[in-house]
């Protein structure tokens, strides 16, 4: 097996900002000159020293200091299996919330990340964590601060009797 | 003769408040300490009730709040690498490395240690000095402030060091992703995607949350614990003598200290800079004139107590403008001021004739809150540094559910919550492949910042680059720069040929 590093994570930080910077040229290339002039410097600054990087990257690339892989990038896999869960389940909270409010998601959301992390064996330590979370977060952001966050019929029902 | 008799009479009324700053100082190292929470929206929360109170009861709350919640925003930036603001977001940069390396307590206490020693130069400083002071603002205007974040700025190649075009890219990146939005002159949106919530730029709170705090989310579920394991047994042991110890040895920086926060009350009087400008510049400079400059970044405690003396030190400096001429500072100072103004204050130098009890006491104020601090604020470094070793199973969903929460907060928005995500990946993928997340942070906070003076210079002339160099302060400032950043090129370059000939 290919022990060497994989060189293309490292690609994409450089290939993402010169997409993003040509990107930004685009939408100011009509404005005035003072609208436009941060951009322009810039993004000149990221195509010279992404093109640098290119440069080193071809010369490790030939010398084979590196591989044209991930190799490196990617830990074992029950770690990575974890992380990608984890995302996935961050991205459900933030479009689940405005459906099924603050204390449901948000305890569901805990408890998931404890039990994904920790392992079902925790599953009292999850409970509770979740619920310590959950009254927490609602006492400081809900009751406290009336931060506005999407309710549900509970999270009123809550508030309502604790007022 | 009077007027020092009229201060120390001051010391004592603010000292019969102390009932009004401890539960201050409780509530703002919480607020600080939460991510997305500032003083400024803490206040604004709490506006029924400064309206409601006597003017002097106010103005005290408000002060002692938000001097806590600065020294409350370097706890998460040390303990778990999340800054609440932009301000501490120096912090991490030697904050954290610290407590990885289980010296979490000894990073607290400096972070403390500095906080409280910088506010009090600040605010002896401030009240020493208030009529001068007061007319610093007047000769900094938009070409020095341009010299001034380039101060900041050079930070990122100061990161860069060990992979120069990495770092630089990164920084570069930054600077792009802070001028999303529309522009300062024109007000014609400018790479928003096409979405109203970027119009008026990438928020800072979710940037932060997402490049710190959750790409460090990613990265503990593989790591097990902040603390690396051969350190445990330091934070298990750590007792509160160790405490004493440490800060008798924070106050050995008792020099370092006092000038970063001079830095930070002059940046701080200038409206429209802040606690961001003044504790990357302060980590710069500390840097410069450190005997060690390798080894910032790697968890020196000179990394923490520079910044956190900065932030401190911006506190009173904010305040001077407000109360001096009426121009708040900064977004808190704006806040105290819609206060001030409700309860039939007239901010400005008639003030200091009319009301010298608020117009001093404020400082005097702040002062005693920093000393209410010691009592409360050290004994609890020792409790604090123990989430070093708390298992990932349980600092992860605590960290991801309140930063995500705390994204949220200052625009109610959920798109912020998203942003964070989305940021968190960046900044995971940086970390991974060593492109510097910091470098990246600067640039996002000081980038805007940059872009506004420098418009409005250009605006002057009339697209004339010229009048960077314009003014006697401007190129005072500017050979300071250059000074910045040949001397360490000079020092490097000595001590290679020292090195050889040895």
């Amino acid at each position: 097996m290919d022990k060497r590093p994989g060189l293309i994570p490292e690609l994409i930080i450089p290939i993402g900002a010169v997409a993003f910077g040509s990107y930004y040229i685009s939408t100011v290339a009509s404005l005035p000159f003072q609208a436009r002039i941060v951009g322009i410097y810039v993004t000149g600054a990221i195509c010279i020293l992404s093109l640098a990087l290119f440069i080193r990257f071809a010369r490790e690339l030939r010398s084979g200091e590196k591989s044209f892989s991930f190799a490196g990038f990617l830990s074992d896999p029950a770690s990575e299996g974890r992380r990608w869960s984890v995302l996935l389940l961050t991205i459900l909270f933030i479009a689940l919330m405005p459906v099924l409010g603050f204390i449901v998601s948000l305890f569901l959301f805990v408890l998931g990340t404890v039990l994904i992390i920790g392992g079902m064996e925790r599953l009292k330590v999850a409970l509770l964590i979740s619920t310590i979370m959950t009254v927490t977060a609602f006492t400081i952001f809900i009751l406290f601060v009336r931060v506005r966050f999407p309710l549900s019929i509970v999270d009123q029902t809550i508030r309502n009797w604790v007022f | 003769m009077d007027q020092v008799s009229t201060i120390t009479g001051l010391f004592a009324h603010s000292l019969s408040y102390w009932w009004v700053m401890i539960p201050a100082v409780i509530l703002g190292n919480i607020v600080g300490a939460i991510p997305g929470f500032s003083a400024a929206n803490t206040i604004i929360i709490l506006l029924p009730l400064t309206l409601s109170v006597d003017v002097e009861v106010a103005l005290i709350f408000m002060m002692a709040l938000y001097s806590a919640s600065q020294v409350g925003n370097g706890i998460p930036a040390i303990l778990v690498n999340i800054p609440g603001t932009g301000g501490a977001a120096a912090t991490t940069l030697d904050g954290y490395p610290m407590a990885q390396k289980g010296q979490a307590q000894r990073a607290l206490v400096y972070c403390f240690v500095a906080s409280i020693f910088g506010g009090l130069i600040g605010t002896t400083f401030v009240l020493a000095l208030l009529p001068v002071l007061s007319q610093v603002g007047n000769y900094l205007h938009s070409v020095e402030m341009v010299v001034i974040i380039l101060f900041g700025l050079t930070l990122i190649a100061v990161i860069a060091a060990q992979d120069l075009i990495k770092g630089l890219l990164a920084g570069m990146l930054g600077l792009l992703i802070g001028a999303i939005g529309t522009d300062f002159i024109y007000s014609e949106p400018r790479a928003t995607f096409g979405m109203l919530e970027l119009y008026d730029g990438v928020p800072l709170v979710p940037a932060l949350i997402g490049l710190f705090a959750i790409s460090e989310v990613f990265v503990l579920i593989e790591r097990g614990r902040v603390v690396q394991d051969e350190f445990m047994d330091v934070v298990v042991s750590s007792r509160l003598y160790d405490v004493w110890l440490l800060v008798k040895e924070s106050l050995g920086s008792w020099f370092l200290m006092t000038w970063t926060a001079l830095i930070g009350v002059i940046i701080g009087i200038i409206p429209g800079a802040g606690a961001s400008i003044a504790a990357f510049v302060a980590y710069q400079q500390a840097r410069m004139f450190s005997k060690t400059p390798d080894a910032f970044g790697t968890g020196v405690p000179e990394g923490v107590a520079a910044p956190e003396a900065a932030n401190n030190g911006v506190t009173s400096g904010t305040l001077v403008p407000l109360m001096a001429i009426g121009v708040p500072g900064g977004s808190t100072a704006a806040i105290m001021m819609v206060v001030l103004q409700y309860h039939g204050v007239t901010l400005g130098p008639r003030l200091f004739i009319d009301q010298p009890e608020l117009a001093y006491g404020i400082f005097t104020a702040s002062f005693i809150t920093y000393l209410l601090m010691i009592p409360l604020m050290f004994p609890m470094a020792q409790y604090m540094s123990k989430v070093t070793s708390f298992p990932a199973f349980f600092l992860v969903p605590t960290i991801l559910a309140f930063t995500l929460l705390g994204a949220f907060v200052p625009r109610g928005y959920m798109f912020d919550m998203g942003l964070a995500v989305a940021f968190g990946l960046l900044g995971y993928l940086a970390r991974k492949t060593g492109y510097h997340v910091t470098a990246i942070l600067i640039g996002i906070i000081l980038g805007p910042l940059m872009e506004q003076y420098l418009m409005r210079a250009l605006r002057i002339s009339r697209g004339d680059f010229g009048i960077l160099f314009s003014s006697t302060v401007g190129n005072v400032l500017w050979v300071f720069l250059v000074i910045t950043l040949v001397v360490p090129f000079i020092r490097s370059r000595m001590a290679q040929r020292d090195k050889e000939s040895a």
